[in-house]
Parts: structure tokens; sequence; C-alpha cells
């Protein structure tokens, strides 16, 4: 086995070492940082912009509430004037419908009253006629003197009988 | 065996010649250290780098939405850094260039093996026991840095019985010190086995086609083709693996939670 011959172990202990520290030295000072220095600012503009899209993401959400309360606003301010306008209506419905109700109740009394003036008075006119023709007869069969009162008195009684 | 047969039709295939450490450029030794230039210096150079091109490269780029090299860059970053964060805990970041640099070696170590005709460094007992030695005394350091005497706790299992503590502490011990061994022989028993394992196949493959039976080669060939996936998952697990017991060894040493 070449590998157990310690007459190669000087040469190659001896290039190891030359090898290994060229290698470190290299990695160390002229690698290494430059890969770290990149990482490292990636690192950094990764939470640069993570920051500033949470930012925008803050303030498009203020927006957005902004918006939503401008349009609660608006929704409710709607609504008090559709109320408004409704109850204005209403009450307008109202007022017309009591003149009208009011005026057709002084209009159905005033016939009413009409009508029980034209009744009575035809009443009295009957009453009359009764108490003429009941005179009438009266003196026709002439049995007796009609007393015209009488006769309107006794019509009268008859009549409301 | 297969070698054998296979190096009698004059192919030559030693499934073990592979791994074989042949100067390139000799060079003389340096305090009684042979310095020379091998095929494995060859590959740990390319491994490192390729490495550094390709880290390089990624990391030229620094926009902030990336292209396909600088993503690929920083998945590697990402990769190795989330394994830390969750295995240590931000205290680990510390030695994340070090982890970094370990997994992106081994890595590529192990992947550049997988070119035919490449040499895989980490196919040595030598290389790996070095990057886990390191490891160990690294992590040690930090154990001691950290806790000062106190580290030797994690030697002292608690709610035991204290007639039994010699034992424990002594199993303890012998299992704390026995983590580069396993740590190094894991990485270099894989890389080496599955590139032997191809080499007999490959060497099947040569004899049975060299010998005129070409259908015979087909089945060999099949399974080496799937080995090599195989291998391939393999080089990257164990980069993986490595990495990953060095941070969960780094986790005790900083939070000595056992």
């Amino acid at each position: 086995m070449p590998q157990l011959d310690p007459s190669t172990f000087g040469t190659q202990l001896f290039w190891l070492g030359i090898c290994f520290v060229a290698l470190y030295l290299v990695m160390a000072f002229a690698v290494l940082p430059r890969i770290a220095g990149t990482l490292h600012a990636r690192a950094a503009q990764l939470d640069d912009d993570l920051a500033e899209a949470e930012a925008l993401r803050e303030k498009a959400e203020t927006a957005l509430a902004a918006y939503e309360e401008a349009l609660a606003e608006a929704r409710s301010r709607a609504l008090t004037l559709a109320q408004n306008m409704r109850a204005e209506v209403q009450a307008e419905t109202d007022r017309q419908k009591a003149e009208l109700d009011a005026k057709l109740a002084e209009q159905a009394q005033a016939a009413e009253a009409a009508m029980s003036k034209a009744r009575d008075e035809a009443m009295l006119g009957l009453s009359d006629a009764a108490a003429a023709i009941v005179g009438d007869v009266m003196d026709a069969i002439g049995t007796a003197k009609a007393d015209d009162a009488a006769v309107a008195k006794a019509v009268k009684t008859v009549a409301a009988e | 065996m297969a070698g054998k047969s296979g190096a009698e039709g004059g192919a030559g295939i030693d499934p073990m010649h592979q791994f074989e450490v042949h100067p390139i450029i000799e060079l003389p030794s340096i305090a009684g250290i042979d310095t020379s230039f091998t095929n494995s210096s060859l590959w740990m150079v390319l491994a490192v780098g390729l490495a550094s091109l390709f880290m390089i490269f990624a990391s030229r780029r620094t926009a902030i939405v990336p292209g396909r090299m600088q993503l690929m860059g920083e998945m590697a970053y990402s990769f190795i850094a989330n394994m830390i964060k969750e295995n240590v805990g931000t205290e680990g970041m510390k030695y994340f260039p070090f982890i970094f640099s370990l997994f992106m070696f081994i890595l590529f170590c192990n992947m550049l093996g997988m070119l035919p005709y490449s040499f895989t460094v980490t196919s040595h007992l030598i290389v790996t026991f070095a990057l886990a030695a390191t490891v160990f005394l690294l992590i040690t350091g930090v154990g001691f840095a950290r806790h000062g005497i106190g580290f030797l706790k994690l030697f002292v299992p608690s709610g035991i019985p204290v007639f039994l503590l010699p034992l424990l502490v002594l199993i303890e011990v012998i299992s704390y010190l026995t983590r580069p061994v396993s740590l190094s022989v894991r990485l270099f028993g894989n890389m080496m086995a599955g590139h032997t394992m191809l080499k007999i196949f490959g060497g099947f493959v040569v004899g049975l086609g060299s010998a005129g039976l070409v259908p015979l080669a087909i089945a060999p060939f099949a399974l080496m083709v799937a080995f090599t996936g195989l291998e391939l998952l393999i080089a990257g697990l164990q980069a993986y693996v490595f990495t990953i017991l060095t941070c969960i060894y780094l986790n005790e040493a900083i939070h000595m939670d056992h």
C-alpha cells in the first residue's frame, strides 16, 4: 500500500499545509466576507421591502376605513332624509284627509238638518191637511160645528200614535 | 487478484498503483522535510486553485438578485453556515472560514479524484489524518480556551456511581483521543476503497475486452458506471460527514453538553 510509505509523508504534509493555508486565506479574506455582505444586504433589502409593504398595507387599510365611514354616513343621511320625507308626506296626507273628513261631516250634517227640516215641514203640512179634511168631513156630515182647534188637537194625537 | 489477471493482459493494472506518490519536480529538503512537488501536490494545488477560482468567480457579483454562479456560491456558503448554526450555534460562526475551507478542500479533492488518471489526495491516510489532527487540536484548544481546566469535566459523566468513575473517565478519554483516528480513517477508507473497486472493475473490462470477450465485459462495465455514480455520491457525502462531525465536536467543546 503506497499510503503506508513514510517517505512520502513529508512532501504530502508540506504541500497540504501550503495548499490548505492558501485556501483558508482566500476563503477567509476574499470570498466569504463578500458573500456574507451580499447575503446581509439582501436580508436588509428584504426587511426594508417588507416594512414598506406593511406601511403601504396600513395606509390602504386606513383609506378603506375612511371610505367605509363615509359610506356609512352617507347611508344614514339618506335614510334620515327618506324618513323625514316620508313623515312629511304622511303628515300632509293626514292633514288633507282630516280636512276632507271635516268637510264631508259638515256637509252630511247640513244635509241631515235639511232633511229633518223638510220632514218636519212635511209632517206639519200633513196634520194641517188632515185637520182641514176632518173639518170638511164633519161639515159635510153636518153633525156638529167643527171646532178647528179641537180637530187639530185630535189629529195631532192620532198622528202621534 | 483481478489486478493481477489484468496485469497479465499487458495493461499493467494494479489497483493500488493509482495511489503511488511520485515526484514531478525534485526539490531540496527543508529542515529534514522533503518538499518535492509530487502528483499529490499537483492535485492539491489543482483542488485549491479550482475551489478558489470557483468561489472567487461566484462571489464576484454581489447583486441582490443573484445570477447562476453567484447563487451556487451563496448556496455553498449557506450550506456550511446553516450547518454550523444548527449544530454549534452562532458562537460557532467564528470558525466558519476554517470549516468552510475544510469542506471545500475535501470536496474538491474527492471530486477531482473521480477524474480518470487523476490522483485522489484524500485517499492517503497521512493527509486525512493531518486534517483530522488539525481539527482535533483546534477543538481541544477552543475547549481549554473557553472553559480552562474545567474542560476536563467533559471526560467525567454526571450521575455515575463513584466506583465506576475511573473506568468511565478512561473510556471517555480514549474515545476522545481516537476521534482524529476515526475521522481520518473514515474519509481515507471510503476514498481508497471506492477507487480500488473502480480500478478492479476497470481491470475486468479491459482484461475481458482485450481477450476478445467483449460481450462478457458489458456486465463489469455496467457495474463500473453504477459505482462511478455511487462514488460521486460518496465523494460529496464524505466531505459532508467530515464537516458535520467537526461541527459536532466543536459544539461539544463550546457548550460542553455531552
